[in-house]
């Protein structure tokens, strides 16, 4: 803890005057660490040695830029009392001075408040995911083999500690009402260990569990526990049986020999059931022994891995990947364009809270002036500036932090969830993050006392007080006009900045939302169920159960359709199929997705025939092997040909070696449209497959019924378990509830930068409108001298607006880059958008838009002026 | 050379830190410190060094080479002549000063 304030008290010394600094800055950082040092491990005592460091910051510093400026003035100010008598008056003067402008007080609080609000939020979640540790012991050392080559644990003993292996597996336990469905694993002897899965009752496996045709044991999840023992504590010891549709071995008896402890992270609710792993140890994580290096651990654990399985390409090189790093590879481009968007928006928070402060500093010369006059020490006024924008600074940062406080709390979970990756070691852990918060904190509090400060400097620059000449007013440019033009230009590229890839996600949201599915959706519920492959060996055997099943729920009342197979909308693994080759051979090979379903799938999901025709009860294993084709995939494979009577042939997984040529030719006999296979599906590529030649373990029966039938679950879960009562129901559901959950990602995208280029858009004219009204106030003067030999209104207002305009335009040509570079950030997140010209017209036209409206309310107001009064006024 | 009497009054600062130094050489922390526990006044390293930087410009302090055994290469201050001067005559102020107080019935707390 004390080397953040060490570092925040260093950073703050760079603020002194440079030949201050050059000669002290070095005994004042060892002071104030022998400061802190010396409070040792005392709260109370450091809070103190912290409050007068920092005290004595706010006091000395500007009465050293006050003796560098003006030593005159300092010799003066070495005379008067001024170390803390009239700090308390010149807080109350502070006060009133903002009391006196309430809306100005209020709108850079609120604008600096909900810039770090919005960054302390973003900044605290990349902190959680990407900077602390996974929640395992020594997870520096924790690394993914990629890809998973087939290597033994016994062969890279030098390498790891301890190497872990596991297959996911699902499996249904039978002995209650109705069998259920869990996600299990199997897992090898170091997973335990690795991964820190600790017991809250019962105990471990034993290694002789782990050797072959050791005994069948498990250890549940708490949650299983509680849902399923009613939390027994008499549970250990138990015996459960279960199976696994894919396990040769029938029905097991597995012994409870334990309760999973819910600290247990890398469970976390995904694993119910774990049993040991007694064959196939391809290591999948490993913990590198001290001192043994990534990079030539990766090397020759590739040299000792064995033939490699179709999927993993050849030619792809193993690399040991952090683990970290793999768990939140899926994330960083989402967290880096959050982190990039709130900086912007602190950015532009900032900068129009800096406009703010020169614009009122501005307006107060006046004041100052007058003050000055009076016989007021340009130190006090300086000190009540510098506390003004503290004050500023203070209250904004308490409302950010409050607001993040609030933020992070509420929406954590639905954070998580949108993100769809837990958080490393849990959703409470993700909290305000103390160097995301100090890092925010430090950028505001500098942005209120250096634009607090900067009328002190145009103070000092004159002399003596010239209340006649100041009185007068002046033309706006100079410094501080500059500095205003700047921040307003900037204000308005930031705002593109972030508009551009706003508009982007707003678009892909609407197409997300408005995609053509290829079905529909409505008024269908599914539910899928698992059948054990010992007892359904062969294609005809499923295919049967799944068609009795379906015969079943046709005959529930009010139920219109049926049909077995998968849900629409599912990200299957794609496969690669061929055509058959005719004359002009290419060797063109598609990637597409499988459909294997029965004769009523179609219907069901509403999704017509378009030629040939559907499956029939003869497509049988025995018949000919038959597909339906997408219309698009079909345009693929025979452009301006009728797919309908040729024949494809399904070879493997993308990238896969091996030889496709011992696999059977199938006919296409009808085309259908495309289906979206998914959110970032654009090819709409798919084959369809008959249940009846292509049954697996796994399907759907998706029920269409009349609007308003309530969910028919009861009488699904009826059907299938009078026929075979070991078949589990699971995923169950209305299929629209699953399609809004696979666009929810992108509509959170959209709604997120929305919703910070509104506020940007907001912020930026408030900027243009501030420093532009003000430029109007300020040559009130020279407006009515104007007018006064001859100038029209309308030429005034001309003259405003244009300003206002090359103001914008400035802006929008340094936007431009902006925006492409986060534009390109964001595209791979979004669907059916693309960053090009018309975008950036529209952002464009509407920035010029609203810059002109901003310009041209206080050139018209200027305009209107009697000159006349003015001068006299003068 | 600054007319030493338009440097009067001190500042409170400009005093304890002068004060400080009257018994012999001190590092800044020293300073610090020993203000701290004569009076009280909590002062930061900026108001000590800002206090001592102006010293030294009035030739009322200056610095020593400090030979002390510290690992850390500290800079010592001593008083001067001519601050001891300006001292005196600060001190001399604030006793007539109370004297004035005195005699129109303010004590500061005593006994009256």
């Amino acid at each position: 803890m004390n080397g953040v304030w060490l570092f925040l008290y260093r950073s703050a010394l760079r603020l002194y005057p440079r030949r201050f600094r050059e000669a002290y800055a070095d005994l004042m950082r060892d002071d104030a660490r022998d400061l802190l040092d010396e409070a040792g491990g005392d709260r109370r005592t450091r809070a103190r040695s912290v409050r007068r460091l920092f005290l004595d910051l706010f006091r000395s510093l500007p009465r050293e830029w006050l003796r560098a400026l003006s030593p005159g003035a300092a010799r003066r100010a070495d005379t008067r009392p001024a170390v803390a008598s009239g700090l308390r008056s010149d807080a109350a003067a502070a006060a009133r001075s903002l009391s006196r402008h309430p809306r100005f007080a209020l709108g850079v609080v609120a604008l600096l408040g909900v810039g770090i609000a919005a960054c302390t939020i973003v900044a605290s979640v990349v902190s959680a995911y990407t900077l602390r540790p996974l929640p395992y012991p020594e997870p520096d050392r924790l690394v993914a083999v990629s890809p998973a080559v087939p290597v033994e644990t016994g062969d890279v003993e030098d390498l790891f500690e301890l190497a872990a292996s596991w297959d996911l597996d699902v499996f249904t336990l039978l002995d209650a009402d109705a069998p259920e469905l869990v996600y299990g694993r199997w897992i090898s002897p170091d997973y335990a260990e690795l991964f820190g899965v600790r017991v809250e009752s019962g105990r471990l496996f034993t290694g002789e569990e782990y050797a072959p045709g050791g005994p069948a044991v498990a250890l549940i999840s708490r949650g299983l526990w509680l849902r399923r023992y009613g939390g027994d504590p008499e549970v250990i010891g138990q015996r459960l049986s279960a199976f696994t549709s894919d396990r040769p071995d029938d029905a097991e008896t597995f012994t409870i020999v334990g309760v999973v402890s819910e600290e247990s992270w890398a469970l976390r609710g995904y694993a119910d059931f774990l049993t040991p792993l007694r064959a196939d140890r391809t290591v999948y994580v490993g913990r590198l022994r001290e001192g043994v290096p990534p990079g030539p651990a990766a090397r020759a654990l590739e040299d000792r891995a064995g033939p490699r399985p179709a999927w993993i390409p050849e030619d792809a090189e193993v690399e040991l990947v952090s683990l970290q790093e793999q768990y939140t590879a899926s994330l960083r481009p989402v967290l880096g364009v959050g982190l990039a968007t709130v900086a912007l928006v602190l950015l532009i928070a900032c900068g129009n809270t800096a406009a703010l402060l020169l614009v009122r500093a501005a307006g107060r010369e006046r004041e100052f002036t007058v003050r000055r006059a009076l016989g007021a020490a340009r130190g006090r006024i300086g000190r009540q500036l510098l506390l003004e924008g503290g004050f500023l600074s203070g209250v904004a940062a308490l409302l950010g932090l409050g607001l993040a406080v609030l933020g992070l709390g509420a929406f954590r979970g639905a954070l998580e969830a949108q993100l769809g990756i837990a958080v490393p070691g849990g959703v409470e852990s993700l909290t305000v993050d103390g160097r995301a918060l100090a890092v925010t904190l430090v950028i505001a509090a500098a942005t209120g006392i250096v634009f607090g400060l900067v009328p002190l400097a145009g103070l000092l620059r004159t002399s003596e007080p010239g209340l006649r000449e100041e009185a007068r007013g002046s033309t706006i440019g100079g410094r501080s006009g500059r500095i205003q033009s700047a921040i307003v230009a900037g204000g308005v590229a930031l705002s593109l900045t972030l508009m551009v890839p706003a508009a982007l996600a707003v678009g892909s949201a609407r197409n997300v939302a408005n995609l053509e599915l290829g079905f529909e959706p409505t008024d269908i519920y599914r539910s899928g169920m698992l059948l054990r492959r010992a007892s359904y060996p062969e294609v005809e055997d499923r295919a049967a159960f799944f068609e009795r099943v379906a015969e079943r729920v046709r005959a529930v009342p009010g139920v219109t359709s049926v049909g077995m197979g998968p849900v629409p909308m599912d990200d299957g693994a794609p496969r690669v199929v061929e055509p058959e080759p005719g004359p002009d051979a290419r060797g063109l090979r598609v990637e597409t997705r499988v459909y294997v379903h029965d004769a009523g799938w179609l219907e069901t999901i509403s999704t017509p025939l378009l030629a040939g025709r559907g499956f029939l009860p003869g497509d049988t294993p025995a018949a000919e092997g038959v597909a339906l084709v997408s219309r698009e995939l079909g345009a693929r494979l025979w452009p301006g040909d009728d797919p309908v009577g040729k024949r494809l042939r399904v070879t493997d997984m993308p990238g896969a070696g091996g030889d496709p040529s011992d696999r059977p030719w199938l006919r296409v006999v009808g085309v259908v449209p495309g289906i979206r296979g998914g959110v970032s599906d654009s090819t709409r590529f798919a084959i369809h497959r008959p249940l009846g030649q292509a049954a697996g373990v796994w399907t759907n029966v998706l029920v269409r019924g009349q609007p308003g039938l309530g969910s028919p679950l009861e009488e699904i879960r009826e059907a299938v378990g009078e026929l075979d009562p070991t078949v589990a129901t699971a995923e169950t559901g209305w299929l629209t509830t699953a399609i809004d959950d696979a666009r929810r990602p992108a509509r959170f995208l959209a709604t997120l930068l929305a919703g910070f280029a509104l506020v940007a858009l907001a912020l930026a004219v408030l900027g243009l409108y501030a420093v532009l009204s003000f430029a109007a106030a300020r040559r009130t003067r020279e407006v009515a001298i104007r007018m006064a030999i001859g100038a029209r209104g309308g030429q005034v207002a001309r003259a405003f607006l244009y300003r206002g305009l090359a103001l914008v335009a400035a802006g929008l040509l340094v936007g431009v880059v902006g925006a492409v570079l986060l534009g390109r950030g964001v595209e791979t997140q979004l669907h059916g958008v693309e960053l090009g010209v018309p975008v950036f017209a529209l952002c464009a036209a509407a920035l010029v838009l609203v810059g002109a409206a901003a310009a041209w309310i206080p050139a018209r107001r200027a305009s209107r002026h009697d000159p006349m009064r003015i001068l006299r006024a003068e | 050379m600054p007319d030493p009497a338009a440097h009067q009054p001190l500042t409170p600062a400009v005093f304890h830190v002068l004060l400080a130094l009257a018994d012999g050489p001190l590092h800044g922390y020293a300073v610090m410190q020993r203000v701290e526990k004569e009076s009280g006044i909590e002062m930061g390293p900026g108001t000590v060094y800002g206090s001592l930087n102006r010293l030294g410009e009035l030739g009322w302090i200056e610095e020593v080479d400090d030979d002390s055994e510290d690992r850390r290469r500290r800079r010592s201050f001593r008083i001067t002549r001519e601050g001891r001067a300006g001292l005196e005559r600060e001190v001399g102020r604030m006793v007539r000063l109370t004297g004035l107080a005195r005699s129109r019935g303010f004590a500061g707390g005593e006994a009256r």
